[in-house]
């Protein structure tokens, strides 16, 4: 179903979140978390919110729905560990700036060479940023199918995704997963949605989140290493068609359901504050506590 | 294709398939009795001998065991095991594995009869063959189910739940058409109450969910109220036995329970110690309170349950419950479950959903608990994982092109083959040579001996691998329940995990931790002492004798002092 937005309020939002996305990203950038490297850290920063409007064009390219577009790019600049990374010298953000940059422009242009010379420009990048990833491939066989299984299994739980993540042990926060708990019920529903929405032109969808969890799960550091930040886009999508469908079938219920649906969406809202709370308070003294300030 | 008349057979021979992997060297693998499983016999036994508990409570609702108040249903149904088989593993198990047959066969019915009546209701797709592959296929991943085998061959509670639980669905599907089943429903639901404790919150979420789907224009309201009496009037002993002893219910799901757990509390402690004096109280509270963190450990520990690393590679943590090298369901499970959900979503989402929400109430009693995830807690999810399965089985062969469809076949065929012949080796031959310590192996060795050497020994002292080594005293020496009152001297202080324990029956001590240097010396010389290889000794011991495990691993040390001249 495609939702189109009158173009002024559409410009609107488009500036909202582009405004949010900057506000929650630098605000403090040199002291939350405490730390030096003023340049990079803008850098990451820059880098986080061009994901972000890359994001929205992308899916509004191929959808032609504004709601999800928008609700996309929101959500993303919203996610937790997208706002760590951004807010600290990530290089993995500036990979995923890149890949949805490179995709965009393929979207636009539409040329067979564009994506090889795309593919190959990604794949260059990665191994420049992340020299280490060549090595995890070649030794593939290597890795005991068990651990393998172990670390793709983790991947995809729950404890990571929405209690625990534990990638990048120091810098970390580690009390909260990738997204906050009370968001499980639009994931699922988003994944629900998407189930019933897949079609076999979206095997690209699969091919890269597959690559996603491969790589991340071969990493001999696992789990800490952040590759698999390259999944949150994805995942954003995802939970904006849960979201998108939670909030139509609020505005839609003529029963009780709605207040259900109400309370629930400000359940959701005081974990947001919960989630600053710790992340400006709690967080900052964690990593004065154990040293680490230097990123 | 499968014939309508040629299920049977197949069925036959799943029945017959079950019977053998839950019969065979029974009586030697789990290697041992475990103390749960010797507390049922001996209680079983006792009632037999007195008409009461070793507590001596005749007939009681809950049985007081360790401190755990087991419900009461398990133990009744060992008895004619016991009587019939003596006191002894096959006494004690058999009834277990019987009702463990009796749940294929009602799953069978189950799936079966759920999908006709779901198919008269929607007209499309579910063709009549279609609904008996998917049964059948049910039934047989139910059958070599890692899962399923593991708790047939214990008795447990979980599997005598399990089988009134699948009776009482299965009769709430045969009611929609036949209102006299829900009487029968109705018994199997509360029958399912005095098997465990977790069916306490489980079946009023049934009966609300029951209740929300049934069609309401078959309803008759006679048989609902009856069914609804019935069942109140079969609760009457356990709400009576409740206001004498509220232990009755909540004893066990206090110790276990998550809100007797420390770590959340400790953990809201830390951050509100660490926001330190300058954040305002009030803001520490709205942020660091105890509701918030209660319900992120709940939720964690319910969507543990879904954790692939439990499901399919490590399986439960906990022992005895634990099978090193396996997973709850077999690896190639994952295939099918994935191939299965995305056709019920895609398809039937009705049934989607009602599967979701039964999966959400079997483990709400799981994720209140403190360790987690939870095999046994959780076990009901088994007959949701076998049926899922299936159906993504059948789709993904009907789906295939017809010259892959053999080849398709063969691959499964032969991929559960090796899945359950890997499942064989581990639980048929390592467990019992490796694992035998989480069984609580060595007790029926270790009284045989002492039997023996008793003429020789005043004392008997036993330190042994858990707190409540007298049961198996009771059980392995067939102990007369009217002998106990008198013999017995009970600590009914509960220990850390809730658990009570004895200090000594006749002339067995069994202290709680000991430490040979200072204990010997409250014992006299004529002490015989049962010890374990963590008890460290010094020159004043001699051990005579030792009790080794399958693995030649000691269990015991038998162990006197020597004599001072």
């Amino acid at each position: 179903m495609q939702r189109q937005i009158r173009s002024n309020v559409r410009r609107w939002l488009y500036f909202f979140i582009t405004f949010e996305s900057i506000l929650v990203r630098f605000l403090f950038i040199g002291s939350i978390p405490p730390g030096d490297h003023l340049l990079l850290r803008g850098l990451t920063a820059f880098a986080g919110i061009l994901s972000i409007v890359f994001i929205i064009l992308i899916v509004r390219k191929l959808t032609a729905d504004d709601s999800l577009s928008l609700a996309t790019g929101l959500i993303l600049s919203l996610i937790p560990w997208h706002i760590e990374q951004s807010r600290i010298i990530s290089p993995v953000v500036w990979v995923l700036a890149l890949i949805l940059s490179v995709f965009y422009v393929n979207l636009l242009i539409r040329k067979k060479i564009l994506w090889l010379l795309s593919i190959f420009i990604i794949i260059a990048s990665s191994i420049v940023w992340y020299p280490e990833a060549l090595s995890r491939l070649t030794t593939l066989r290597n890795i005991p199918l068990n651990n393998l299984l172990n670390n793709l299994f983790h991947l995809m739980s729950f404890e990571l995704w929405f209690f625990k993540n534990d990638s990048m042990w120091i810098g970390g926060i580690h009390e909260i997963g990738i997204l906050l708990p009370s968001l499980i019920p639009l994931f699922l529903l988003g994944l629900i949605v998407s189930i019933k929405q897949i079609r076999k032109r979206h095997i690209w969808v699969i091919i890269y989140s597959l690559g996603i969890f491969l790589v991340a799960a071969v990493n001999p550091q696992f789990p800490e290493g952040r590759l698999f930040f390259l999944i949150l886009p994805l995942a954003a999508i995802v939970l904006s068609l849960g979201t998108i469908k939670g909030l139509t079938e609020m505005i839609t219920s003529k029963n009780k359901s709605k207040y259900l649906w109400l309370i629930y969406f400000l359940i959701i809202g005081y974990e947001y504050l919960w989630y600053w709370h710790f992340y400006i308070a709690h967080y900052a003294k964690s990593l004065v506590q154990i040293g680490k300030v230097g990123f | 294709m499968i014939k309508l008349n040629n299920y049977k057979i197949l069925l036959f021979l799943i029945i017959v398939l079950a019977l053998f992997l839950r019969l065979v060297w029974f009586d030697r693998v789990p290697p041992s009795l475990y103390s749960d499983e010797v507390s049922q016999g001996y209680n079983a036994f006792s009632l037999l001998k007195s008409g009461a508990d070793e507590y001596g409570k005749s007939w009681p609702v809950a049985f007081r065991s360790f401190g755990d108040w087991k419900p009461p249903l398990p133990t009744y149904l060992i008895m004619p095991g016991v009587y019939f088989l003596g006191l002894n593993v096959w006494g004690v198990r058999l009834p277990g594995v019987i009702l463990s047959v009796l749940a294929v066969i009602l799953v069978f019915l189950l799936v079966r009869d759920w999908l006709i009546l779901y198919q008269e209701k929607n007209k499309k797709l579910l063709k009549r063959n279609f609904i008996v592959k998917i049964a059948l296929l049910s039934t047989l991943f139910l059958t070599i189910s890692p899962w399923h085998i593991f708790q047939s061959r214990v008795a447990m509670l979980v599997n005598v739940t399990f089988f009134f639980l699948v009776l009482g669905l299965w009769s709430f599907v045969k009611s929609i058409k036949n209102p006299l089943y829900l009487l029968l429903c109705s018994i199997s639901m509360i029958l399912s109450i005095y098997s465990y404790y977790g069916m306490r919150l489980i079946v009023p979420l049934l009966i609300f969910f029951m209740f929300i789907i049934y069609p309401k224009e078959k309803m008759q309201l006679k048989y609902f109220w009856l069914s609804l009496i019935l069942g109140l009037v079969l609760l009457l002993p356990l709400g009576l036995a409740f206001f004498k002893e509220p232990d009755v219910i909540f004893g066990r799901a206090r110790t276990v329970s998550i809100f007797y757990d420390e770590g959340v509390r400790l953990r809201v402690w830390d951050w509100i110690s660490a926001d330190g004096s300058q954040t305002p109280s009030w803001l520490i509270r709205f942020f660091h309170n105890k509701p918030h963190t209660y319900l992120w450990a709940i939720l964690n520990n319910f969507f543990s349950h879904f954790d692939g690393r439990f499901l399919f590679l490590n399986g439960d943590r906990q022992f005895p419950f634990q099978l090193p090298g396996t997973g709850v369901l077999y690896l190639l499970d994952t295939v099918f479950i994935l191939c299965g959900i995305y056709y019920l979503i895609r398809n039937h989402p009705k049934i989607f959903n009602w599967l979701v929400y039964l999966a959400g109430i079997f483990i709400i009693p799981a994720a209140l608990t403190f360790v987690t995830p939870a095999s046994n807690r959780a076990f009901n999810l088994v007959v949701i994982s076998s049926f899922v399965t299936a159906v993504g089985a059948v789709w993904l062969y009907q789906k295939a092109p017809q010259k892959f469809k053999n080849i398709l076949l063969l691959l499964m065929g032969l991929g559960y083959a090796v899945s359950t012949s890997q499942f064989i080796k581990i639980y048929f031959v390592k467990l019992p040579k490796l694992y035998a310590d989480r069984w609580h192996y060595g007790y029926e060795q270790l009284f045989a001996k002492t039997e023996s050497l008793s003429n020789k020994y005043d004392q008997l002292v036993i330190a042994g691998p858990t707190t409540v080594s007298y049961i198996f005293l009771l059980f392995y020496r067939q102990e007369l329940p009217q002998n106990i009152e008198s013999n017995i001297d009970r600590n009914l202080t509960a220990d850390v995990y809730g658990f009570e324990s004895v200090n000594r029956y006749g002339n067995y001590y069994f202290p709680g931790d000991f430490n040979w240097s200072v204990d010997k010396n409250n014992y006299n010389e004529y002490t015989l002492y049962a010890l374990t290889e963590k008890v460290v000794l010094d020159r004043d011991a001699k051990i005579i004798d030792q009790i080794y495990y399958l693995n030649d691993q000691v269990v015991f040390n038998l162990v006197e002092k020597i004599k001072s001249k």
